[in-house]
C-alpha cells in the first residue's frame, strides 16, 4: 500500500520535471483538482483586476499590487471577463466550463509560460543564479500512513533554507487509485504550485519596470 | 537518551501548550537555538537602524542577512524595546545564551498572540508518525494548523546530539514579537 502511494508521488515529480501536465493532472485527486479550479479562477479574476496605471512608488512602504480577491458571488459578475494570462484568453465562464483536469493543464501551461519580461525580472532578482545541483528533482525519503486511505510522503527538495528540512505531500486513496491532495492555497511546501509565482510576476512585472522607470526620471536629476 | 523522536516531539508540544519555554529550549538542538538568536537579534538591529534614519531616506522596509553585525550591535545595544515585557535593551538580549534568549523571546512572541485569544478554532497538534532518514536525522509528521484557516500536515525534523534527539524547530512553532514600525503598532 505504501509503495503505491510513494510511487504516485515519484511519478508526479517526474511529470513535473517533464512539464507533462496531463500526466500530472491524472495523479491529482479529483477533490483537489476541483478545489484548485475554484480557487484559481478567483485568483485569475483578481489578477485581471490589477489596474494598468501605475501609482507613484510608495515612499513609506506599502505594495504596488493591492487587489481584493473576489468572493464566489462577486465572481459571477465577471463571467464574460477575458483572462489574458490564460492560453487563448478565455472568459471566466469558459474556464468554469472546463473539466477540473483540463483547467489544471491550461493553468499550469499559463504558470510556466516565460515571457521576456518575466525572464528579465527573474534574472535581475537573481532567481536564475542557482548553484549547480540546487535544481535537483525532489526525492522521496519516507512515508507515514494515516489509516488505510491517507499517506503523508516526506521528501527532500532543493532551495530550502536548511539542508535537513523536509516537506510533505499527502496522497489519498479513492478506490484503487492514489491521488495527490494539493493545498488549495499553494505555498512553499508544494512544488506543484510554484508556477503560480511566475504567473503573478508576469502580471506585475511590467508595472515594476514602469514604476522603476518613473522613479528614475533622469530629466529631474 | 531523552526518548524516541516521537516522544521528544510529544514532550515539546506539551511544553508549548503549557508555555514551558525553558523545557522547550532544552529539547531544541543547539544549532537551532543559535540560529534563532542570531536571526532575531540581527533583525532587531536592522529594525533599529531603519528607525534611526530620516523618513525621507529610509525607504519602505528593512531586513537582515541573519548575521549579527558588531557595528550595529555597538550602536543600538542600549535601545530599549518598551513593548516587550520587562522592556529589555537589544544589548541585554544579545548577551543572553541562545537557550535563555530562545525561552525569553518565544515567551514574548506567544504572549503577544496567545492561541486562546484568536478567533479561529485551535487545532491541537496530532503526531501521525516518523520517518527515520538516518541515524542522526528523523522527521516527525504531525497534523496542525494551516497558515490560512484550516489544518495542515507539518514536519518537525530532529537531529541527534550526544545521543539525544533534539528539535530543529520549524516555522509552525517558532514565534517572535512583532516590531512596531511608523504607522503600525505591534
Amino acid at each position: 500500500m505504501t509503495a503505491d502511494a510513494v510511487e504516485t508521488v515519484r511519478i508526479a515529480f517526474q511529470s513535473l520535471e517533464r512539464e507533462d501536465w496531463p500526466a500530472l493532472a491524472d495523479l491529482i485527486s479529483p477533490v483537489s483538482l476541483k478545489e484548485i479550479q475554484d480557487m484559481q479562477i478567483e485568483m485569475l479574476v483578481a489578477m485581471q483586476q490589477i489596474p494598468p496605471d501605475v501609482p507613484e512608488p510608495p515612499r513609506r512602504g506599502g505594495s504596488l499590487v493591492a487587489v481584493a480577491i473576489p468572493s464566489s458571488e462577486d465572481e459571477v459578475g465577471y463571467g464574460s471577463t477575458r483572462i489574458r494570462l490564460m492560453p487563448g484568453a478565455p472568459t471566466v465562464n469558459e474556464l468554469r466550463a472546463l473539466s477540473p483536469a483540463d483547467f489544471f493543464v491550461q493553468w499550469q501551461q499559463a504558470c510556466h509560460r516565460m515571457t521576456f519580461v518575466v525572464r528579465a525580472v527573474g534574472w535581475i532578482a537573481g532567481l536564475f543564479r542557482k548553484e549547480r545541483g540546487e535544481q535537483a528533482s525532489p526525492t522521496v525519503v519516507g512515508a507515514v500512513l494515516e489509516g488505510d486511505d491517507l499517506a503523508h510522503i516526506v521528501y527532500r527538495r532543493s532551495g530550502l533554507m536548511h539542508p535537513w528540512e523536509r516537506r510533505t505531500l499527502t496522497v489519498r486513496r479513492d478506490g484503487d487509485r492514489w491521488g495527490l491532495m494539493l493545498s488549495r492555497y499553494g505555498g512553499l511546501s508544494d512544488p506543484f504550485r510554484e508556477g503560480e509565482a511566475w504567473l503573478m510576476m508576469r502580471r506585475v512585472a511590467p508595472r515594476f519596470f514602469w514604476a522603476a522607470l518613473k522613479s528614475w526620471r533622469p530629466w529631474r536629476r | 537518551m531523552n526518548g524516541s523522536p516521537t516522544e521528544v516531539v510529544a514532550t515539546a508540544f506539551s511544553a508549548l501548550e503549557s508555555e514551558d519555554w525553558s523545557r522547550l529550549a532544552e529539547l531544541t538542538h543547539p544549532d537551532a537555538l543559535a540560529e534563532y538568536r542570531s536571526h532575531q537579534i540581527a533583525f532587531l538591529l536592522a529594525w533599529a537602524e531603519y528607525l534611526s534614519k530620516d523618513e525621507s531616506v529610509r525607504g519602505g522596509g528593512f531586513g537582515s542577512s541573519g548575521e549579527i553585525k558588531p557595528e550595529l550591535l555597538a550602536r543600538f545595544a542600549d535601545q530599549e524595546l518598551d513593548w516587550v515585557p520587562e522592556h529589555p535593551a537589544i544589548g541585554e538580549l544579545a548577551a543572553l545564551s541562545p537557550k535563555d534568549f530562545f525561552a525569553r523571546w518565544m515567551r514574548a512572541g506567544y504572549r503577544e498572540r496567545p492561541l486562546a485569544s484568536r478567533r479561529l478554532p485551535v487545532i491541537p497538534r496530532q503526531i501521525l508518525g516518523v520517518v527515520l532518514e538516518s541515524e542522526r536525522l528523523a522527521h516527525v509528521v504531525y497534523r496542525g494548523m494551516e497558515w490560512m484557516p484550516g489544518e495542515a500536515i507539518h514536519v518537525m525534523s530532529l537531529s541527534r546530539a550526544d545521543g539525544d534527539w533534539l528539535l530543529m524547530q520549524n516555522m509552525e512553532t517558532l514565534k517572535s514579537p512583532r516590531l512596531p514600525t511608523p504607522g503600525r503598532e505591534p
